[in-house]
């Protein structure tokens, strides 16, 4: 199946469309509170060992703790590492 | 993109991006898919990261649109290092093939083959006498000269020969063997028996049988006169030649006693290691006296080199000191005890075995096995006459 552009997300959760259908939608996974991965960046807005801060299409991504590096980066996804305390999503 | 020669494709490279926001590039960079890894923040104006070498032109071009100063910090070639790295070890193996080489002109290892009766040790003795020993330098050795001083030395080696290939001497032996008895057939001689028995079938080819089958002989009794006396009454000589089979008994014994003192290993087992090299030894222990006072030791030498081919002037040693406990039991198998005597057996007759038995009998502590069989064999023997 293709993937649908531009479907809002909202309508994609009522038809209970799997994901990987919705390109470009962010997403983030956090694994131990000391790594994750997000995918959908639309790039770096404020970088610190304390914050870090990710625009995406819609909104952006605030990210706490202390120790935090970014391990990876390319185009869509982003590998940070470091005690991870909170995430908020505006 | 320029390509070096000899460049990794993939090798990485430590920049800084410096300016009021360095973000910007980063995202510049992401947004052109230019992979960057170790993101980290120096300072306020300043983040560090790595990136691909083959994409640094991109990345100053991405620079300067985005107002940010980027600095190579330094370049991780590996292959730079590898190839460096590799004139390095260049030296290492030539020095190593030339030990190599050097040491193959010594001898580090002898090997003998062929020798059944005479032991091991004897021979190398006498080529250690002779000039042939480990470590000795092989060119200007003599192998015809080394032949010669070691069957001198060793009277009981019919031929050898001494072969070296690389740093190993292959050292065959043949013994010499004994000269049959060569009897005079002028001289006169009379069969006399052997071993006690029935006779059963008398084959004489010269002399005067005196015996007939169905009689019984005691050992050492005339079977055939060698002396023959015509019918004028004049008295020749002859060596009495022919076989006699008679039927004889044996009864033979063996005596162990019932309980007796046995090793029983403790499990309690000690390594110890070592290191020869040509015949300097290092022991890689600190007390080389023995610690347990019941104990066997196991030794294990390993040589280093290719079997067959060569062997390396260095030998790896293994000790193993298991100690034991002495306890009673039973100390012999009959098995073994039986086997024994019909190898005693084997070797008295010279004929065939027609029936053999064993039995068992027990008496003040000891066990006694008794094999008895019954033979059929050739008694004679030639006695010389006197005078």
């Amino acid at each position: 199946m293709k993937p649908i552009k531009g479907l809002p997300l909202e309508l994609a959760e009522k038809m209970e469309l799997p994901r990987e259908l919705l390109p470009g939608t962010a997403g983030i996974s956090i694994i131990g509170g000391r790594q994750a991965c997000v995918e959908g960046h639309r790039g770096i807005l404020e970088y610190s060992e304390e914050r870090i801060v990710l625009a995406l299409r819609k909104g952006r991504i605030i990210i706490n703790g202390s120790s935090l590096k970014i391990e990876a980066m390319n185009a869509g996804e982003l590998l940070l590492a470091g005690r991870i305390e909170s995430v908020e999503w505006q | 993109m320029k390509k070096q020669a000899g460049i990794n494709p993939y090798a990485m490279a430590a920049v800084e991006a410096f300016g009021a926001y360095p973000e910007s590039l980063v995202n510049a960079a992401t947004a052109e898919g230019i992979e960057l890894k170790k993101i980290q923040r120096i300072n306020t104006n300043t983040l560090g990261f790595e990136a691909y070498e083959r994409e640094l032109d991109k990345l100053k071009h991405l620079a300067a649109q985005c107002s940010v100063e980027l600095k190579i910090i330094k370049y991780q070639d590996r292959q730079r290092r590898m190839i460096k790295n590799r004139f390095i070890l260049l030296p290492l193996v030539f020095s190593l093939l030339l030990c190599l080489l050097l040491s193959s002109l010594f001898i580090w290892q002898i090997d003998i083959r062929g020798a059944q009766r005479l032991s091991h040790g004897e021979i190398m003795r006498a080529l250690e006498d002779s000039g042939l020993d480990v470590g000795c330098f092989w060119p200007g050795l003599e192998a015809d000269e080394i032949r010669s001083r070691v069957m001198l030395k060793v009277p009981e080696i019919g031929w050898m020969t001494v072969n070296i290939s690389g740093s190993r001497a292959v050292v065959v032996v043949q013994e010499r063997q004994e000269k049959p008895e060569i009897y005079d057939e002028s001289k006169a001689a009379d069969l006399v028996a052997g071993k006690t028995g029935l006779v059963r079938r008398v084959s004489v080819l010269s002399g005067n049988t005196l015996v007939e089958p169905g009689q019984a002989v005691a050992a050492g009794e005339m079977l055939a006169s060698g002396r023959l006396i015509s019918i004028m009454g004049a008295e020749r000589t002859v060596r009495a030649r022919g076989t006699v089979m008679a039927d004889t008994w044996y009864e033979i014994d063996s005596v162990c006693p019932e309980e007796m003192e046995l090793k029983e290993y403790s499990g309690f087992t000690r390594h110890r290691f070592a290191l020869i090299f040509g015949k300097r030894r290092i022991n890689l222990y600190i007390s080389s006296g023995k610690a347990i006072d019941e104990c066997d030791k196991i030794i294990d030498e390993y040589t280093l080199g290719l079997e067959g081919h060569f062997a390396l002037p260095l030998r790896f040693v293994h000790e193993r000191i298991v100690s034991y406990d002495h306890s009673t039991g039973r100390g012999f198998d009959s098995e073994t005890m039986a086997a024994q005597l019909r190898r005693m057996l084997d070797e008295q007759v010279e004929g065939q075995i027609l029936q053999s038995a064993f039995t068992e009998a027990s008496a003040d502590g000891l066990y006694v096995l008794t094999l008895r069989a019954h033979c059929v064999e050739n008694i004679a023997e030639t006695r010389e006459l006197e005078g």
